[in-house]
């Protein structure tokens, strides 16, 4: 991914406080796409690339790769993998989304303001991933060990990121 | 507030989901007449009870499911997803 443009380069990032990280980070994002008939290749192909023990599990990411839909991988750095065109597509999107990591003892407590997941160990632990809504806009978090990556339209992320932060303020 | 089963996802509240409409319409061939088409696009059941429907997950997975629900109660009785190739591989998956 070249020229990259921050969308949040406005913002009062990284945020720190005693209980709370939040920064800006720049990955490549590429969507690949499989055909139903071709998933279980491409789930292969893509453990193969990523060097992963097994396949991914629905809403589950390791490495650098996450499955955020049946068919649907997003792969976070460069270069892309090498796929089938008959088995996949492979579309470069790391333009479209802005992302931050959030860490810290109160990441938690932070995101269960913004989005109606369960957060618990129990229910969302490392590697796990959810896309749902944080003020009626469609995001993507993913548990990384303690670290949770959101994604974000870039178009809404800072409206996002503001709201973010104002609540960071209160923890 | 109802709470759908996503098949990929899991629980998630009605916020993510887009409300579909009927899913248990058929509809004619392009070439049928105007009467099947008025009956196909306009023509509804107003069911007492169990009623299956197409929601789709639009925050979530994206995908078009296929839910039975109660218009009594709105209890959910199942839920499946639409696309049968995806469904498939997911249920292959989730049975795995």
């Amino acid at each position: 991914m070249d020229n990259f443009v921050s969308a949040l380069a406005s913002m009062a990032l990284p945020f720190k406080s005693e209980r709370l990280h939040i920064r800006e980070v720049q990955c490549a994002n590429y969507l690949i796409s499989a055909w139903a008939a071709s998933l279980g290749e491409v789930q292969q192909q893509i453990a193969v690339q990523a060097g992963l023990d097994q396949p991914l599990a629905p809403n589950m990411g390791a490495g650098s790769v996450l499955r955020v839909e049946p068919l649907k991988y997003w792969w976070l750095q460069a270069p892309a993998p090498t796929l089938e065109p008959a088995a996949a597509t492979v579309l470069d999107q790391s333009h479209s989304k802005a992302v931050v990591i959030i860490e810290g003892e109160a990441s938690k407590d932070l995101l269960n303001r913004c989005i109606p997941i369960d957060l618990r160990d129990s229910a969302f632990n490392d590697g796990a991933l959810a896309s749902t809504v944080f003020h009626h806009v469609g995001v993507t978090v993913w548990r990384q060990a303690d670290v949770f990556w959101l994604f974000m339209p870039r178009t809404y992320a800072q409206f996002l990121t503001e709201s973010l932060l104002e609540i960071a303020q209160s923890l | 507030m109802i709470r759908i089963n996503c098949p990929f996802c899991g629980p998630r509240d009605q916020v993510e989901f887009s409300y579909g409409g009927d899913g248990s319409i058929v509809y004619p061939p392009l070439d049928a007449d105007a009467t099947a088409w008025h009956d196909a696009v306009h023509q509804r059941e107003n069911i007492r009870g169990l009623q299956v429907e197409t929601w789709q997950h639009v925050y979530g997975c994206r995908q078009w499911l296929k839910v039975e629900r109660s218009t009594v109660d709105h209890t959910i009785h199942s839920v499946r997803l639409a696309h049968d190739g995806a469904a498939m591989a997911v249920e292959a998956e989730n049975g795995r």
